[in-house]
């Protein structure tokens, strides 16, 4: 390093400093722009001859400083360094490189989304395809030949998949303010059919290094995946990674083993691993939501990996992996057994869709780092607070409800032979702070079309047994995702088990009393299943708008009376199709009906729904799993009237999250065309963007409000004015830098 | 309570004080033997009227209480109470009554045993009604609960719905009594009735911890019974304990505050360190079975939930500890279509055959155990506290000492072909390194793998075996590649070499025994039990019997104890286990291991015990600590996969190192003296109450022992026995020490020269 250190203005000045500097025999001098970088306290940048030094106040008042140059037109992290409040710098890690490698395939439209088309005598255009096969949930891209029944234009050929590591030809970098962050960017990137630039981000107040490639291919129907790490870490200064197996018992490796060819996944407890290093830790993650496509089930593929790359040095990184795995089937009688056999293995072969790159669009491969002073149980503890330790934090006067689940319960415990078997998604759910759990049997398990007989008793099994395991503040709420008049898929939910068969025979009356079960309904048309809803009380929603089972739904029912009447509540939200060049989770598909819907008729929302199978303590749910805080002080026991939680859906009085941000309180203030949206919202990764978004009955306008200059782990509120006129509803949402964010449901005015 | 209290001296005394007594209305005098009672400073006994109170001192300086009476001829405990030091009395439970739940059904040799009889063509004649009705109850595939059963893994099947009887406990309890031993109490409780056995309830309290032990101390007089059992206390306030906590299988915090409706079945809870905690007001009650004595060997270790809930009424439930109806199915794997099937037909098989239960010969006095920590403490402070009886699941490190477990057919070779990479992580790593485990002695090539192929497919398997253990060795962690090859030397047994040795079971014709092959360096291929002693011989491995006198082992070593390989130093002698489990036994393993162990010493020179797993996959959420015992190896530096293991395998030849289930230690032992007058000197340490130590020896025909009571010694305390013995006419002296949950460990034969 030079001796004389320059704090570089811009281009320019760094660039013709750096000539003029004295270089050393192996550093060349660094050209890097800090055009766009402004000095302020606690974020610095310095340009020396070959590096470029940015220092940052972390957490707790320590102080972080990394290190940042190129050698042979290879990005390098000379250095990352660590001052804790009174102490001496340690050096956490020396000369470690970026690594980043993806996988690509070819995105196809599933079967699946066809079969609603068909249904609806919609023809499936080479546009149509083109455009919906983005918001395709069955899809394996990497499975070579893969199941030909799944998906449009199968099987897959060898020569669609590709593995690329990055390569670099970076001439210089750089360095810019970005609110309370510096962004600091190499050019040059290449990573097989990408190509674009690698970035560290590092923000004030918090230990946090955010490393991403930013890329874009050119290609057409780009499925892919990537992995991202450091490489170099010397083994004499780091001996040790460590990490909390699924079970959270804690694991290690000293690096006695043979070098390894490939990284070594490992199924870590809240996908995070740390280095031990002298005076530190590194741990390293991957963004706790949005790293995340949708899945059949929760299974931990191992999100993190190192490699021992040769006697002395190790990598490390996260990942996504290959391919689904088969959950643990279950069944004491050999036909359920047999059954849950074959849907785990399908499962596991037909389903990982992995990230959409559409051509052109800037997709964000990040990875995080934390940099601790401390040793790695406290840094651990550090970590966790970004997730809650992984649980979603209970806020005052809410209730954390979830939906859509098929986790077969009446199936598990007739087949179990007790209504006291406590199956596995159980502590799975209340391990994670979950209050309400709207399930979702009879979806491929027991006669969901039988006309009574059978139906009726695999119903009363499924209420006792939600009944039995419910608890004073975890309530399992009988649902149904019932696929019967309404068009597409949809979850009903009633203030109380409603027996209900989806078949009505001639002759049977439409509602009667039947022992042991009492009044029970048979449905024949859309106008009876409405009319049962409307009796009961029951809500609807459409589940996964726009894609699977409800491709061209809701659009093909907007103005059916079952939509437009109060009892058809929206439909739901999940991070379904995973696009990492969007700033929002679900952007077009969920946020796009959420709008439309709006537009269309009086306010309609979005829940948070799950949509996904069996689950057990030692999966990763949190990550796959977004939730409904809904404001409700008290929750019903199961014998209580549900109406109160039902009331609350149906008057938008809930919010949706990640759980890494909270609204716990909004309201629109104001009258006449001077309003404002008030909004508390706490975060804990770096806040990145609270918005606005409005629509006319025609159209959604959105007002974007950047949040970059908050701190990590804040709390504010933010009050948006706004002009009312012409405006039919409004709703706001706040998106913070990991991919994380909450939204309350739209208002409409008067 | 009566205000009159009478610390009674006798049975007689008793009676006839409680005849005289004023009754209350609802409460009958309470007849109770205390002749047996011996008062003693932190264990007094005291009884009234209608209730005999117990009060000990505990751990951290708390006093605990405990009153019992009997209601209507059931034994009832009126009060569990503790006090932390310098606080007040907390009561954590009042009026709970014992609850006892039996399965029994038919215990019946496998076909498995049969095998190595009819391999030698000796089961026509060899497989008497005698011999079935001894070796039966050391068999490993039944699952007596099990109607019908898979056909042809028993003999005498299908299994009819008749032989199997649930039962709960009943009581005709006209009196109590309390005995004092060593530094305990024991209040004990007649007229059980279990089913198809009798016998008494007895409750234990130990002077130095809040432990109380609750058992059923039961015979049954029927042939040929295998059983299961269930043990809880009946009668909880959810008003004044609103609450039970466990932690799952992944250590998240679960809890019930029956919030639902009333249960009919026992809640079984997928436990984390098989503990449940009662969350009482001023303190908790922690509820969990015996560590290592409750559990029967399986071929799995899944968590089939071991303690229990159950909300009787709106007010009040139960809570106690359990076994499973049955075995349940493991996770199948494989990537490719052909070992998923196979992996979903083994999981499944083992499900369906194997859940062995307990053994209870006829007239064997039963002891089925759970046990209760009364605490001042939060359920978090409990937790810690009961732990401790385990060291937190984990073999503790002892300096000096490497942590050695053997034979394990996680198929690793299989799976990281299947998986395309040496660098996957199977589950079954971070399962051993949880527990702290550092040496792991593996067994690929067991239905999996081509084991009897002659070289070409069989040296790529072991070539994937060896790098896959170099891969994920560590610098505390070596994975060797052994095997249990079953091949020449008859019945099953272990391999293990001091580095990796290609080696083919098969040798045609034209090959030669030794060979370099080019990829793989120096082979070998055996034909018979001379060339496969001889390569022994030259690459200095060595083998031990697995599973003796049962499974595919069953007659052996004893057939083979004339041979040279088992009369060389390479046959170091036989592996231990709970197989099978007997609740009236005070060892682990009493009859079939340790009499294998002294037999072979009879018969040659020194022969020792290795703790074994024999089980195939595992999960970091599976319960492998209460399913496996383990070898202390006196070892000093943990060699590297590419260093020579031989300082290993010497420690193991020389019998320097105990095994143990890690609750009882023996970090140093040795035997002091000469001529006739020596000594065993053992350092011995343990967490829960000790019950015994013991010297066995041999003479070369017979085995004897002297037991040395240890039921005064405090929990959690370490001590140096000596025992002086008379070393005439004896030819090997060993020494073991036993706690008072069924958990021990033992060292091994020396023999004098």
């Amino acid at each position: 390093m030079s001796a004389k250190r320059n704090v570089a203005n811009g281009t320019a000045l760094a660039l013709s400093l750096a000539w003029y500097l004295p270089t050393g025999v192996s550093a060349a001098a660094l050209s890097c722009d800090l055009s766009n970088y402004k000095a302020s306290d606690g974020l610095e940048a310095r340009l020396g001859n070959d590096a470029v030094t940015v220092t940052w106040q972390g957490a707790d008042a320590a102080t972080l400083r990394a290190q940042f140059a190129i050698s042979n037109r290879q990005p390098v992290v000379r250095s990352l360094e660590v001052r804790k409040q009174g102490g001496a710098w340690a050096t956490l890690a020396s000369d470690v490189s970026p690594e980043i490698t993806v996988a690509t395939g070819r995105r196809r439209l599933s079967t699946q989304q066809l079969v609603p088309l068909r249904k609806l005598g919609v023809e499936a255009t080479p546009e149509l395809i083109e455009r919906e096969k983005w918001n395709v949930f069955w899809d394996a891209p990497l499975e070579v030949p893969g199941d030909p029944s799944r998906n449009l234009d199968t099987p897959r050929k060898l020569d669609e998949v590709r593995r690329d590591t990055s390569s670099f030809d970076s001439s210089g970098c750089a360095v810019k303010t970005n609110g309370a962050r510096l962004e600091i960017s190499f050019p040059g990137l290449t990573l097989g059919i990408f190509s674009g630039r690698l970035q560290f981000t590092v923000y004030r107040g918090t230990n946090l290094l955010r490393m991403e490639a930013i890329a874009r291919t050119e290609q057409d129907s780009v499925a892919y995946k990537y992995n991202a790490g450091l490489k170099g870490f010397a083994i004499a200064s780091a001996p040790r990674v460590v990490w909390q197996d699924v079970a959270r018992s804690w694991q290690k490796t000293e690096f006695g083993g043979s070098r390894n060819t490939d990284p070594v996944a490992l199924r870590a407890r809240n996908r995070l691993a740390i280095v031990e290093a002298r005076g530190g830790s590194i741990a390293v993650f991957p963004p706790s939501h949005k790293f995340f496509f949708a899945r059949e089930i929760e299974m931990n593929l191992g999100y993190v990996w190192y490699r021992k790359d040769d006697a002395a040095t190790f990598s490390i990184g996260v990942r996504q992996a290959d391919r689904e795995e088969m959950f643990r089937p279950y069944g004491f009688s050999d036909e359920v057994w047999q059954r849950r056999v074959q849907q785990s293995r399908e499962y596991a072969q037909g389903n990982f869709a992995l990230y959409n790159a559409p051509p052109g669009t800037w997709q964000r491969m990040a990875a995080y780092f934390y940099l601790s002073p401390y040793d790695s149980r406290a840094t651990q503890q550090a970590v966790l607070a970004f997730t809650h330790d992984d649980r979603f934090k209970a806020v005052p006067g809410h209730q954390v409800a979830v939906s859509h689940f098929h986790t077969r319960f009446h199936e598990q415990v007739v087949d179990a032979g007790s209504f006291d078997f406590q199956p596995p998604w159980i502590p799975a759910f209340r391990g994670l702070g979950i209050n309400i759990a709207m399930m979702s049997d009879f979806s491929g398990d027991g006669h969901p079309n039988d006309a009574g007989p059978i139906r009726f008793k695999e119903q009363q099994a499924y209420f006792e047994a939600c009944r039995r395991h419910s608890d004073r503040d975890f309530l399992l709420m009988t649902g149904e995702e019932p696929v019967a008049w309404l068009g597409g898929h949809y979850t009903t939910v009633f203030p109380r088990p409603v027996y209900w068969s989806k078949v009505r025979e001639a002759g049977k009356p439409f509602v009667e009393d039947v022992p042991p079960y009492g009044r029970v309904y048979r449905t024949a048309s859309a106008e009876e299943e409405l009319e049962m809803l409307e009796r009961e009380g029951g809500l609807i929603w459409q589940t996964h708008p726009r894609t699977k089972g409800s491709t061209g739904y809701p659009d093909a029912v907007r103005n059916q009376p079952h939509f437009a009447s109060a009892r058809f509540i929206g439909a739901s939200y999940q991070s379904l199709p995973a696009d990492l060049s969007h700033a929002r989770i679900c952007e077009q598909r969920c946020f796009g009906t959420l709008d439309d819907m709006n537009n269309w008729a009086g306010p309609k929302y979005l829940l948070a729904e799950g949509d996904t199978y069996a689950k057990f303590p030692e999966d990763d749910v949190y990550s796959a799993l977004i939730v409904n805080y809904v404001k409700l002080e008290r929750l019903p026991a199961f014998d209580e009237d549900w109406s109160p939680i039902l009331e609350a859906i149906q008057a938008g009085d809930f919010f949706v999250s990640t759980g890494e941000v909270l609204i716990p309180s909004h309201s629109i203030e104001g009258s006449g065309a001077r309003k404002e949206i008030v909004a508390q919202v706490e975060w804990t990764f770096p806040l990145e963007f609270v918005e606005v978004v409005w629509g006319d009955g025609k159209t959604t306008g959105r007002q974007i409000v950047s949040a970059t200059d908050k701190a990590a782990f804040g709390s504010h509120q933010f009050r948006i004015p706004f002009d009312a006129t012409g405006k039919k509803w409004v709703r706001f949402a706040a998106w913070d830098s990991a991919g994380n964010g909450a939204f309350t449901q739209p208002v409409h005015f008067k | 309570m009566n205000a009159q209290r009478i610390a009674a001296g006798g049975t007689a005394l008793a009676f006839a004080l409680a005849l005289y007594l004023p009754m209350g209305a609802a409460a009958a005098s309470l007849s109770c033997d205390l002749s047996g009672y011996k008062a003693a400073d932190g264990l007094e006994a005291r009884l009234t009227q209608d209730a005999v109170t117990v009060t000990w001192q505990g751990a951290d300086a708390a006093t605990l209480r405990a009153q019992f009476g009997i209601s209507n001829r059931q034994p009832v405990v009126r009060s569990l109470e503790v006090r932390g030091k310098g606080g007040n009395w907390a009561t954590l439970a009042s009026n709970v009554s014992p609850e006892l739940t039996v399965a029994t059904g038919k215990r019946r040799m496998s076909t498995q045993q049969l095998l190595p009889l009819r391999k030698l063509g000796i089961e026509a004649t060899a497989a008497t009604p005698e011999f079935i009705e001894r070796e039966k109850w050391n068999v490993f595939w039944d699952a007596p609960l099990e109607v019908p059963g898979v056909a042809k893994i028993n003999l005498d099947t299908p299994r009819k719905p008749e032989e199997v009887r649930r039962d709960t406990s009943a009581f005709d309890s006209r009196s109590c009594e309390v005995r004092t031993n060593g530094g305990r109490l024991e209040i004990s409780f007649p007229g059980l009735t279990l089913g198809i056995f009798s016998g008494r309830l007895q409750f234990t309290v130990y002077r130095g911890t809040n432990l109380l032990r609750m058992e059923a101390i039961a015979k049954t007089e029927q042939d040929s019974v295998a059983y299961k059992y269930n043990a809880g206390l009946k009668g909880f306030s959810v008003a004044s304990a609103p609450r039970v906590v466990w932690q799952d299988v992944a250590r998240s915090w679960q809890k019930t505050e029956f919030g639902g409706s009333p249960n009919e079945d026992p809640v079984a809870l997928r436990a984390r360190n098989r503990l449940a905690i009662v969350e009482a007001r001023g303190g908790s009650i922690a509820v969990f079975p015996p560590s290592h004595k409750f559990f029967f060997a399986r071929e799995i270790e899944t968590n089939l939930g071991y303690v229990w809930y159950r909300k009787d009424t709106a007010d009040t439930f139960s809570v106690g500890v359990r076994q499973a109806e049955r075995e349940e199915m493991y996770p199948p794997y494989g990537f490719a279509d052909e070992l998923w099937k196979r992996k979903v037909d083994h999981s499944r098989g083992f499900a369906l055959g194997n859940f062995a239960l307990y053994n209870a010969p006829r007239g064997t006095w039963q002891r089925m155990a759970a046990y209760f920590y009364l605490s001042p403490h939060d359920s978090l402070g409990t937790q810690q506290a009961v732990l401790a009886f385990t060291h937190n699941d984990r073999f503790k490190a002892v300096p000096g000492h490497q942590v050695a477990v053997s034979h394990f057919h996680t198929h690793f070779h299989e799976q990281v072909l299947d998986a395309g990479s040496i660098d996957f992580q199977p589950p079954w790593i971070p399962a051993f390194r949880g527990i702290g485990i550092n040496i792991a002695m593996m067994s690929d090539f067991h239905d999996d793998g081509h084991h009897d192929d002659p070289g070409p497919l069989r040296f790529k398997e072991q070539k994937a075996y060896f790098d896959a253990s170099r891969r994920h060795s560590d610098r505390d962690f070596l994975l060797m590649p052994g095997e249990e090859p079953a091949q020449y030397f008859g019945g099953h047994y272990t391999t293990v070499f001091p580095r990796p040795v290609y080696w083919s079971k098969v040798r045609a014709a034209d090959k030669p025994f030794v060979e370099d092959v080019p990829g793989y360096g120096r082979v070998y291929r055996t034909a018979n039990a001379e060339e496969e002693f001889e390569m022994l011989e030259r690459e200095g491995g060595y083998i031990w019997q697995t599973h003796p006198r049962t499974k595919g082992s069953t007659l052996y070593p004893d057939l083979v104890r004339d041979k040279p390989h088992f009369l060389s130093d390479r046959f170091v002698g036989a592996s231990f286990q709970n197989l099978p489990a007997d609740m009236s036994h005070a060892r682990i393993c009493e009859v079939r291991c340790f009499g294998t162990l002294d037999d072979m010493n009879n018969w040659a020179g020194p022969k020792y015990m290795l703790a074994e797993g024999d089980t195939y996959a595992k999960f970091p959420d599976d319960d492998v600590y209460s399913g496996i015992l383990v070898n202390y190896l006196k070892l000093e530096r943990l060699p590297a996969f590419d260093d020579d293991w031989s300082p290993i395998l010497k420690a193991i030849r020389a019998g320097d190192f105990f095994v143990t289930t890690g609750e009882v230690l023996i970090p140093s032992h040795s035997i002091q003296g000469s001529g006739s007058k020596q000594e065993i000197v053992a350092q011995v340490e343990w967490t829960f109450p000790l019950e015994f130590v013991e010297v066995v020896w041999g003479d070369g025909k017979t085995t004897d022992r002297q037991i040395i009571s240890a039921t005064d010694k405090a929990p959690f305390g370490s001590y140096q026995f000596r025992i002086p013995f008379d070393a005439t006419g004896k030819k090997w002296v060993r020494f073991a020490a036993w706690d008072s949950a069924g958990n021990g460990a033992f060292t091994q034969p020396v023999h004098f020269k």
